[in-house]
């Protein structure tokens, strides 16, 4: 008996994450009032809108860089392809496409500098990509105010800024919005699947179990565990985590714009970093730690935080009366969890030491309390 | 680098390339004005062009639809009391506006659609 | 096969580190098939011959080296160690280079992987082939057969004991096609007796097969019984080159130092009735090293020695007193309880221990000697610290600390070219005395050893275990000694501990017959006899 009630304990605290959430989400849903039917209709829609963009976050925590929270600068190349698509005037499923061509080079670009910095900054990598997603936002915004319009024409009255100067702070995405949700869109009964959206993430997800098996992901796990060990069998550790980030920011960036087509309008110099806010919470509120992260993590964290976006509004407004709690709740839901994960990540390191060791003391506390034979 | 991986990269780059100018031909957005002003017409018209939502024009009034790419377009113009008119129309090239006059209309008869400057005819 | 050209022939190598010389006009060869045991003092110069061999950066960034290496009779210059091991040159590091989180056969082929490339290889290059896992253990399981050892290929490195660890560097080295050439450099200072024993066979079998073999050994008896030649270094000097046959392990040590070297026995200090240090259940989680349920206690002055096999918690002892792992129970020194899990509280209660461990806690590598011996006891103690100001500030007292240093490099015949020096210069077995030094420094009531001669030569081993004794006898230090080495608990230690599977299986006189610590030590009755003398 005790045994399975150790096993359960275990069980809970190496997954306490999810548990918790799991449960503020199963409180939540009566609170909320909103029927099965609409909660369910709208985590398939958002479920296509965003786990793209969490897929972007396993690699680097396979190869010992942590969440990388420079995927921001990804997310940057995608919008800044989509601008450009806007501004071209290119419709539909074709907007996207040549907004990923557009971004792809650039994120590809800035991911090279990004993994360049990250290696100067072995062991704090985390905090360093906050910091270089900062910095980025600085460029970025120099570029949508400055270079837009100034040295790259505008060509759309749409895209610019009402006063002449740079790009809108929110761009209408009208002509590519549902882009690539619409393009088979099944309906089963209440609920939309669109079909086209989960054909590319299940694509991804063949991918990355692909990638696991290659050289270079195995390298990547190797130089996640051990970089000296890793550098003296040859292995290049320096470029095996550049390659880790710049991957992870090319998929950051198809990532947003996939996001982006199904939200259908985008926060100019403010969506990248809600991106990359909600990716970190999600894969650890799926499970995912900031050394250990699968595809099922993914999965598991999309659903949980999209219920709780989803519901925790109406609940809150349920509950305290105020309709500005839900304004503010999904930044509250972001920081909270990526703090929340981190800390109980420590304590779970410390609690699974203590379990160990509890396991080994066996004689030594049976004799104390005066049982030895 | 091997022979074999420089052609494959060519391929690719070719790919990517033509990719781009696929998305770029026909992906881009036209608009066309349709303008309600037969004066033979009494009254509203509703149109619809290559599937989308119907808009509805008032006499006198026109409107601006986008449409993807260069290629031919599927108009249908619905009016109370009369049936349904369904036609098709090419984009004029070198442009990225054109109007659409509905009195110049007839069953049968070719569809003509005249440049214009999206700037000055969009206010 | 006088005839044939050797595999590795190394002519008139000259090294020296900014003007110390460390090997001077070095020449042997070593055949095709033949191991080379090659012995000498600590300093001797033997890691940096083999370090010059395999194309180390560190050579290079000292200023290169005079001489000649040739391979096949070819003259080789190697710039970097993948260049010595595209040439067949295989070394295993005394540090474990291995990926805790892969399997024994991810280690074996690791950066070698078997591969199948796909189109991808050709758009992005071949580090996006897929790996053949099938072709793979195929590889490891063929490796770890040439060694004649039995390792599962599937297990995990965290999971494995010391030894099998071992065993998977070699079969690493050995998995390369190419390998002509192992070089080993104390491979069995971090094994047990009988692990070591399958390591010199396997190394036999590789022999047979045609693998040359160098293999640097303190423990001369491995050399005796594994070696085909013997080259003795002096003081950078190449000075005997020898076959095995007919040389005794007297011999060896009498070459090595340059005089005759013999035991030198002073009496045991008698120690007092009073119980000094008093352990009970206590139980400490170091990785590897268990202490599960281990109760004794210490008279003030006696030597009390630790031995067992490694693995069975014995280093674990030691670390969980002094507060390194978590751990429990109760401990108390002189009547007063000690605070378990608590590093600084431990060195305030007039007790010091010298870690197993030189490269981890040991040293500060990057420090000069002067203040790697005076450094803990500068923090400890307030010592080597003269008040300026009123005692406002504190300042290292400078000219205290070299007295001392020196002081230590003297009586434990330290080989270094100054006190100045940084501890990373120096040889292994002299980083071990430092190590020692720095302990004696605190002048400490109780004192903890881990494996003090561990990679030390056999002068020196005399002269540490004599320094033992002295400060045992002069200062009436009380010394808790914990060795792998049976006879060297012997020859010091009042009484002596076996620890097995966590727990003191037993506690003997240092005059108990052989016989009686092997019981203990396996558990079950052995009839290993030890070593023939
Ligand atoms: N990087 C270095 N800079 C300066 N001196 C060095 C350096 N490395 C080694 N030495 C010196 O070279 C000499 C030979 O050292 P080496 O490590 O080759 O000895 P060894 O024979 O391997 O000894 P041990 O048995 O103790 O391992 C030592 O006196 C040491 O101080
Ligand atoms: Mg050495």
């Amino acid at each position: 008996m005790t045994l399975k009630a150790d096993k359960l304990g275990k069980f809970l605290s190496d997954n306490i994450v999810t548990v918790i959430f799991l449960a503020l989400t199963l409180v939540a849903i009566p609170f909320s009032r909103l029927s099965g039917t609409y909660i369910l209709s709208n985590l398939i829609d958002r479920f296509a809108r965003s786990s793209f963009l969490v897929f972007a976050l396993i690699l680097p925590i396979m190869a010992g860089m942590g969440i990388n929270f420079a995927m921001v600068l990804g997310a940057t190349a995608g919008q800044i392809g989509l601008i450009f698509a806007i501004d071209n005037n290119i419709m539909g499923v074709q907007g996207l496409v040549y907004a990923s061509l557009l971004g792809m080079p650039i994120s590809i670009l800035l991911g090279w500098f990004c993994g360049q910095i990250l290696n100067r900054a072995r062991g704090r990598e985390m905090v360093t990509g906050f910091i270089l997603g900062f910095f980025m936002d600085g460029v970025y915004q120099f570029f949508g105010l400055y270079v837009m319009g100034w040295l790259i024409p505008i060509k759309t009255g749409q895209v610019a800024q009402i006063d002449g100067g740079g790009v809108r702070n929110t761009l209408g995405l009208e002509s590519v919005r549902g882009g690539l949700d619409k393009i088979i869109s099944l309906k089963i009964g209440p609920f939309a699947f669109p079909i086209v959206t989960f054909a590319v993430i299940a694509l991804l997800c063949v991918f990355i179990i692909w990638f696991r098996k290659t050289k270079l992901g195995q390298d990547m796990r190797a130089i996640g565990q051990e970089q000296g060990v890793s550098h003296s069998a040859g292995i290049n550790v320096d470029r095996t985590r550049i390659l880790a980030i710049v991957i992870s920011t090319l998929l950051a960036c198809l990532g947003q714009i996939i996001y982006l087509q199904n939200m259908g309008n985008m926060f100019t110099y403010t969506s990248q970093r809600q991106a990359g806010y909600f990716a970190a919470a999600a894969i650890l509120v799926g499970g995912a730690t900031v050394t250990r992260a699968t595809i099922k993590n993914v999965f598991i964290g999309v659903f949980l935080v999209h219920s709780l976006y989803i519901t925790m509004p109406l609940a809150g407004k349920e509950l305290f009366d105020s309709a500005m709690i839900g304004q503010y709740m999904s930044d509250f839901i972001n920081f909270g969890i990526i703090s929340l994960a981190l800390v109980l990540h420590a304590w779970r390191n410390r609690r699974n030491a203590d379990l160990a060791r509890a396991g080994l003391r066996g004689g030594a506390a049976l004799a104390a309390a005066g049982g030895d034979k | 680098m091997t022979k074999r991986s420089m052609i494959v990269r060519g391929a690719l780059l070719a790919l990517y390339i033509a990719v781009g100018i696929w998305a770029y031909s026909t992906g881009k957005g036209y608009k066309i004005f349709v303008d309600n002003t037969d004066p033979a017409v009494a009254g509203a018209i509703t149109v619809a062009i290559d599937g989308a939502t119907p808009v509805k024009v008032r006499l006198g009034g026109y409107t601006g639809i986008m449409v993807k790419g260069t290629g031919s377009h599927r108009i249908k113009i619905m009016r109370e009391g009369a049936p349904d008119f369904i036609g098709e129309f090419r984009f004029p090239p070198e442009s990225t506006a054109a109007a659409l006059a509905v009195s110049g209309i007839r069953p049968g008869s070719e569809i003509v659609v005249t440049p214009v400057d999206p700037e000055t005819r969009d206010r | 096969m006088p005839n044939e050209t050797p595999l590795l022939s190394l002519e008139g190598i000259s090294k020296d580190f900014y003007g110390n010389v460390v090997l001077e006009d070095v020449t042997f060869s070593v055949g095709r098939g033949q191991i080379v045991g090659l012995v000498g003092e600590n300093g001797a110069g033997k890691t940096t011959l083999m370090r010059i061999l395999f194309g180390m950066p560190v050579i290079a960034e000292t200023g290169g080296f005079k001489g000649t290496v040739s391979l096949d009779g070819k003259p080789v210059a190697f710039k970097s160690p993948f260049d010595a091991l595209d040439a067949g040159i295989g070394m295993v590091h005394q540090e474990f280079s291995l990926i805790p989180g892969f399997t024994t056969t991810e280690n074996i082929t690791l950066n070698r992987e078997t591969m199948k490339s796909n189109l991808a290889c050709d758009i992005f290059g071949s580090r996006m082939s897929v790996l053949d896992r099938a072709a793979m253990r195929k590889r490891a399981s063929v490796a770890i057969e040439r060694l004649g050892v039995k390792l599962d290929p599937d297990m995990l490195v965290s999971e494995m004991p010391v030894g099998h660890k071992q065993f998977t560097e070699i079969a690493r080295e050995i998995d390369r096609a190419n390998v002509k050439l192992l070089v080993l450099d104390e491979p069995t200072a971090v094994l047990t007796e009988s692990e070591a024993e399958v390591l010199l066979a396997s190394l036999r079998t590789l022999a047979s097969q045609g693998i040359s073999i160098i293999f640097i050994s303190h423990r001369l008896h491995e050399i005796v019984k594994v070696a085909d030649r013997i080259v003795v270094l002096r003081d950078g000097k190449a000075v005997k080159d020898v076959p095995t046959a007919g040389t005794t392990v007297h011999d060896i040590a009498k070459w090595m130092v340059g005089r005759d070297v013999q035991a030198s026995v002073t009496e045991l200090s008698t120690c007092k009735e009073n119980t000094f240090l008093s352990v009970e259940h206590l139980w400490v989680d170091m990785p590897g090293e268990t202490v599960r349920d281990v109760s004794f206690e210490v008279r003030e002055g006696e030597i009390f020695g630790i031995g067992g096999l490694a693995g069975q918690g014995k280093l674990g002892i030691a670390n969980g007193i002094m507060g390194l792992f978590p751990g429990g129970g109760k401990v108390t020194v002189d009547g007063k309880d000690i605070p378990l899990n608590d590093p600084h509280g431990v060195l305030n209660s007039h007790m010091a221990s010298v870690s197993e461990d030189r490269r981890g806690v040991g040293l500060l590598l990057d420090e000069t000697l002067e203040w790697n011996i005076a450094f803990t006891a500068m923090q400890a103690k307030g010592e080597y610290l003269t008040p300026v100001l009123g005692g406002l500030f504190k300042l290292r007292d400078e000219k205290a600390m070299k007295k001392l240093a020196e002081q230590y490099v003297k009586q434990l015949e330290i080989k270094c070219t100054g006190t100045k020096q940084r501890a990373m210069e120096l040889s292994g077995g002299n980083q071990q005395k430092i190590c020692l030094a720095k302990a004696f420094a605190l002048n400490p009531r109780l004192l903890f050893v881990s494996e003090p001669t561990r990679g030390i030569d056999v002068g020196a081993k005399a002269i540490v275990l004599e320094t033992l004794r002295t400060y045992n006898r002069e200062f009436g230090m009380t010394i808790v000694m914990i060795s792998s080495e049976l006879e060297e608990l012997r020859s010091i230690c009042h009484r002596i501990a076996i620890v097995d599977e966590g727990k003191i299986a037993g506690i003997l006189a240092p005059t108990a017959d052989i016989a009686e610590f092997g019981l203990l030590m396996s558990g079950e009755p052995d009839d290993k006899n030890g070593d023939a003398a």
